[in-house]
């Protein structure tokens, strides 16, 4: 199900905060687990078992790394036991496939298996689930002896499908033990419209641009017109996921969960290295604190080093999709940050700020390329274009139609990239005047919040354009 | 310090919540207990059936999917949800594209095209050479009890305008002049009769032979193709037919209030338009009986009830029906075939005048009898086919003359 959705909106909102809020505290948790497995099913209903048995699975192996935590051998194994079950189910659904077509390439063979379709938000829930029982063989969180709030931290519907990536550790206390209040809530509808908004006014719009740019056959293309392509997917990307980790932050703090941050304006950035703490946070700090730093971060030698970067870039690119455009991406990322770290990061740090903002989305926005293209070929083929390499004229009147008829909306997606709203709401707050505190907190934000929610749901019921790009990973 | 600085909250500091929760509940209450409609008017379509709950509907997720197709075309307030994002589109953000209808520099609405509109020539220019050779079977047909045939081309609305799309948009001007050169060339080629109305219009370039906010011509437009009929049966045809009337020997009426355009519809009249539809009556009035889908019907024009509405291109004959005979008793005078889309609609209170008897098919919804088997029953001296030039190549409809 998605969020931006009449289903979800007008349904499963309603009735979901109904039945929350009636019962009493006990059963808040069945409540919100029922919701999420119906959540999950809504789309896919076979694949909950491949949720169900992701569950259980690390429901056991939780209590069992629990029992046997003295024992630093049999916990060990246990976790290594997590490790592969939790790697071998998003191999199964998300590589399989992937693997045998690069078997065959390679070694000339004609392995064949039946196709396999992925489960929807699986890199999510797997993710988790290796936080919880990684969490739990650490400390970091206490074991669930219930299984239904091990099932509850991994299905929860607001950070199910597409994350951010919950982990166990900033949860724990809160699936047994927290407050829900009007103020927490107030604060939820307020990150949940803006989330919205994002993803239908701002995301669903710009991604018509670039899918029509990046459907065109190469001979309709002009300079100008891939570089639109690019600069749309670019916004579209951000405010779709970033839109999405709004709305679930906003959904969870609902129901009295606070979730952490997943996106800090990324595109304001002044280096790579800096992106890449600003952008998909959940899922940087899951690689840093599960992979990169067991596996001995930088505090190694230089050969180490490069072999730990490598290792968590190919796993980020890899995590993202099944393809080599992905794996490129992510090593193409491993490769700039290392650059950075070594060799230009100090110097980069001294030149005009504007220069460093410029270098920096001239690499994001070139990495879209390789993640937004079909094919490699195909990213090649527009790279050549963007620069001047081809025969290709430089404008053609598809590309000054998208500049024409999306002038305004171009703009306001230029403009919301930047950390506007926090500083107007800092602004409001030290209005020193009561009763213009009052009058903009209590009547005007409300307003125009409504009045966004309203103009979000007019989009909705008009739109047939409306995927969620993180649905895939 | 928190203890210090904690103020009594007020329900309005919860303004924003309560807003949220009103809308959120509401409207799947206000759904429920209002009426629904089969028919969405402004978008031309069926809406949605409320989803089949059965085990394959449900495993393979069809089942809820269909419900929020559903409930989206349901919702309450549907069509001011949809205006109001049309109002957005065309008031704020000032777009020229909206729900697929561009609005060019003089307020011609026309319809969008896809740069990257991709049509195969040589798919396009094998379907119109299947028509040109479905009309020569059936002009041959007609010629061998000793009738006679003409096909009538004309322009649909954005292929007379096709000029006024502003410069960075896609007119469709590669299909439309393969579609002209081909057909016409292929039914000059089998001996066929026929008017081009693209060229006839493009002689005058009036600015007032089609409607800006519809896809069809104005009463201006049928009428000159009323003439050009006329004369092709009288001239070259030398059936004995009054000749076509001038228009000083019309009533021409203009319907006061602006049209409801079907091209507007799209932006659910929110464009502002003071265009104003005209009818006529001949002033020598002659006896006729006139019979719509077997039902006694005298009117050629359908008027609005109340004086406030306004009317639209279905003013001219009630709009698409599948048969209509009109008998004028005159044994004299030869008997007429016409059959074609709506763009029939507006020459038909014109062109009875001519004939004893005129019966008139729109074959997508006349289901009796085949074209043929049509013909053969009433034998017409004269077979009228209007087409529109992007239904060339279009052999279903008005283009399957062998569907019963």
């Amino acid at each position: 199900m998605l969020f931006s959705s009449v289903v979800f909106l007008f349904l499963f909102l309603p009735t979901v905060i109904f039945c929350y809020y009636i019962p009493g505290k006990k059963l808040k948790n069945t409540v919100l687990l029922i919701f999420s497995l119906f959540f999950y099913a809504y789309g896919e209903p076979k694949y909950l078992l491949v949720m169900l048995f992701s569950i259980v699975v690390n429901y056991i192996l939780g209590l069992l790394l629990d029992k046997y935590r003295a024992d630093n051998t049999k916990a060990k194994l246990i976790l290594a036991l997590a490790v592969i079950i939790n790697i071998s189910i998003i191999g199964y659904y998300k590589y399989a496939n992937f693997l045998v077509e690069n078997i065959n390439a390679v070694f000339k063979t004609s392995i064949t298996i039946k196709d396999i379709v992925m489960p929807i938000g699986i890199s999510f829930f797997t993710f988790q689930g290796l936080s919880y029982v990684i969490d739990i063989y650490r400390q970091n969180g206490k074991v669930q002896k219930n299984p239904l709030n091990v099932a509850l931290y991994i299905s929860f519907f607001p950070q199910l499908i597409a994350g951010p990536i919950v982990r166990y550790e900033t949860v724990a206390e809160q699936i047994n033990k927290r407050e829900e209040s009007l103020d927490d809530f107030t604060y939820g509808v307020e990150r949940f419209i803006l989330g919205l908004s994002k993803k239908l006014l701002i995301a669903n719009t710009v991604g018509l641009i670039a899918d029509e740019v990046f459907s065109a056959s190469t001979s309709d293309l002009s300079v100008l017109l891939v570089w639109l392509g690019i600069l749309s997917y670019t916004a579209q990307i951000y405010f779709d996921f970033s839109g999405y980790s709004d709305m679930a932050i906003g959904l969870g703090r609902m129901f009295g969960f606070e979730f952490l941050e997943n996106f800090n304006y990324p595109y304001i950035s002044k280096s790579i290295t800096e992106f890449w703490r600003r952008w998909h946070m959940s899922l940087g700090t899951w690689f840093r604190d599960y992979v990169y730093i067991p596996l001995g971060g930088n505090r190694v030698s230089k050969g180490k080093y490069f072999r730990n970067i490598f290792i968590v870039w190919f796993l980020t690119g890899l995590w993202h999709g099944a393809s080599w455009n992905f794996i490129i991406w992510g090593l193409y990322y491993g490769c700039i940050l290392t650059m950075e770290k070594l060799f230009w990061g100090k110097y980069l740090e001294k030149v005009w700020k504007p220069i460093q903002h410029i270098y920096t989305m001239f690499f994001i926005i070139i990495g879209w390329l390789f993640f937004r293209a079909e094919t490699l070929v195909q990213a090649l083929e527009y790279l050549k274009i963007m620069f001047g390499f081809t025969e290709h004229t430089f404008i053609n009147s598809q590309a000054i139609y998208y500049l024409k008829e999306y002038k305004f909306i171009l703009i306001l997606a230029a403009i919301a990239t930047l950390p506007l709203y926090p500083s107007i709401k800092r602004k409001v707050e030290e209005i020193s005047i009561d009763s213009a505190n009052i009058m903009i907190k209590n009547y005007v934000k409300p307003i125009i919040l409504i009045g966004i929610f309203i103009l979000s749901i007019s989009y909705l019921i008009n739109s047939t354009f409306n995927p969620f790009i993180y649905f895939r990973f | 310090m928190k203890e210090k600085t904690k103020k009594v909250k007020k329900l309005s500091d919860y303004n924003l919540s309560i807003l949220f929760i009103i809308i959120i509940f509401f409207i799947p209450i206000l759904t429920k207990i209002h009426p629904h409609t089969d028919i969405s008017s402004f978008e031309n379509r069926t809406l949605a059936t409320p989803p089949i709950f059965n085990r394959e509907t449900l495993s393979s997720g069809e089942y809820f999917n269909n419900w929020e197709e559903y409930l989206s075309d349901h919702i309450v307030g549907r069509n001011r949800w949809l205006k109001l994002y049309t109002y957005l589109n065309m008031n704020i953000l000032r777009k020229n594209k909206i729900n697929d209808i561009v609005i060019s520099k003089d307020g011609t609405l026309l319809p969008f095209y896809a740069h990257n509109r991709i049509y195969d020539p040589e798919t396009h220019k094998a379907n119109i050479k299947k028509m040109a050779n479905n009309i020569e079977e059936l002009s041959s047909y007609v010629d061998e009890y000793g009738g006679k045939f003409c096909f009538i081309g004309i322009p649909e609305q954005s292929s007379y305008y096709r000029e006024r799309y502003p410069d960075y948009f896609y007119n469709n001007y590669e299909f439309l002049c393969s579609s002209e050169k081909t057909m016409f060339l292929l039914l000059r080629e089998k001996n066929i009769d026929f008017i081009n109305m693209n060229e006839e219009f493009k002689k005058e370039n009036r600015d007032d032979f089609y409607l800006k906010t519809d896809h069809h011509y104005s009463f201006r437009g049928a009428f000159k193709t009323y003439e050009k009929i006329i004369n092709k049966i009288k001239n070259d045809f030398g059936l004995d037919i009054q000749g076509a009337l001038d228009e000083n020997e019309m009533d021409i009426i203009t319907i006061e209030n602006p049209i409801l355009g079907s091209r507007n519809r799209q932006l659910y009249y929110l464009y502002p338009t003071s265009e104003k539809m005209e009818i006529a009556y001949h002033k020598e009035k002659i006896d006729y009986e006139k019979i719509d889908n077997g039902v006694k019907s005298p009117e050629f024009y359908h008027m609005e009830e109340s004086p406030d509405e306004r009317p639209s291109y279905g003013v001219f004959m009630g709009g698409d029906l599948a048969e209509t005979v009109i008998k004028t008793n005159r044994s004299n005078l030869p008997n007429a075939l016409i059959f074609g889309d709506s763009f029939t609609n507006a020459v038909e209170p014109l062109l009875y005048y001519h004939f004893n008897e005129t019966r008139i098919l729109d074959l997508r919804y006349y289901e009796d009898k085949s074209l043929y088997k049509y013909i053969e029953e009433y034998k017409p001296d004269v077979v009228i086919m209007i087409r529109d030039d992007l239904n060339y190549g279009n052999n279903e409809g008005n283009g399957n003359f062998n569907r019963k």
